[in-house]
């Protein structure tokens, strides 16, 4: 295993081992992205087809926003992860990492406000369920 | 793909101070993410156990009952996996961050990588029996 004082620095290093398995994870991330694009535009696409099950476009742009920020803006970042982490693992480009690791955190941003808000819609609409029953 | 990076990748690379910022943040979220995952495991088994013992007066049959509860506990677990792979990969990159642990760092992103890997194939399994699904539907709806 790796040593920073090995490198004559006090700072962190990726071992060769850790880029490997940064490089595996950009692997699986891009695809996890691209199913989700290639979801949420199918799912957009066919909803878009069918306005009339909607009352008004606003209806539609309100439906494509939320599923927009619960699907495709993850799926987005995480392709964005996949791409930059292999650009810098394949390079070695520190700056690419660090816009592969700011994409990441997005992600995980993202994902946790929505696991939250359906969590609490979750206890909510229990709480509905209960009261009614 | 290890042997075409070999020799891009003899050499460490450091972590830059914006690197470690952007670690760190993600890995805040990751255990949070995490932690709420757990969460909705808990909720989801304890749904499964109130439907397959108590929710028959909701459904026709007590099978009926019994196959959802059961398809909620395996949720529980497939999900469990990599909330357990998030948890891991941020503790590990956090101590990391504080304490320049090379062995943590390292340990936190293989983590990652498992995280990763565990939901790209739950989900293309996922994927091949939703097209099994499809294609057994059709041909027994042409039946």
């Amino acid at each position: 295993m790796h040593n920073p004082s090995q490198t004559g620095s006090n700072q962190p290093t990726l071992s060769p081992e850790a880029v490997n398995a940064l490089l595996a994870s950009a692997t699986w991330a891009r695809m996890l992205g691209l199913l989700g694009i290639i979801g949420s535009v199918i799912v957009l696409g066919m909803t878009a087809s069918k306005f009339g099950k909607y009352d008004s476009i606003e209806g539609y742009a309100i439906f494509a926003i939320v599923f927009g920020i619960i699907v495709l803006l993850p799926s987005f970042l995480l392709f964005r992860y996949a791409g930059k982490a292999k650009v810098a693992a394949i390079g070695g480009r520190t700056d690419q990492f660090d816009e592969a690791f700011n994409a990441l955190k997005g992600f995980l941003v993202i994902c946790s406000m929505v696991g939250l808000l359906l969590i609490l819609a979750y206890i909510v609409l229990s709480n509905i369920g209960w009261s009614k029953g | 793909m290890n042997n075409l990076n070999q020799d891009l990748l003899s050499n460490d690379l450091i972590v830059t101070p914006a690197m470690q910022d952007n670690l760190s943040a993600a890995a805040k979220w990751g255990r949070f993410l995490a932690i709420v995952g757990f969460i909705t495991c808990v909720l989801m088994l304890i749904g499964g156990l109130w439907v397959a013992n108590k929710g028959l007066g909701y459904f026709y049959s007590q099978q009926q009952a019994m196959t959802l509860g059961i398809t909620y506990a395996v949720m529980a677990v497939l999900f469990f996996f990599p909330c357990l792979f998030l948890f891991k990969f941020s503790t590990n990159t956090l101590e990391a961050s504080r304490t320049s642990n090379q062995d943590s760092l390292e340990s936190g992103i293989v983590n990652l990588k498992l995280m990763f890997r565990f939901i790209g194939i739950v989900t293309l399994i996922m994927i091949i029996l939703y097209v099994l699904g499809i294609i057994f539907a059709v041909i027994f709806a042409s039946r």
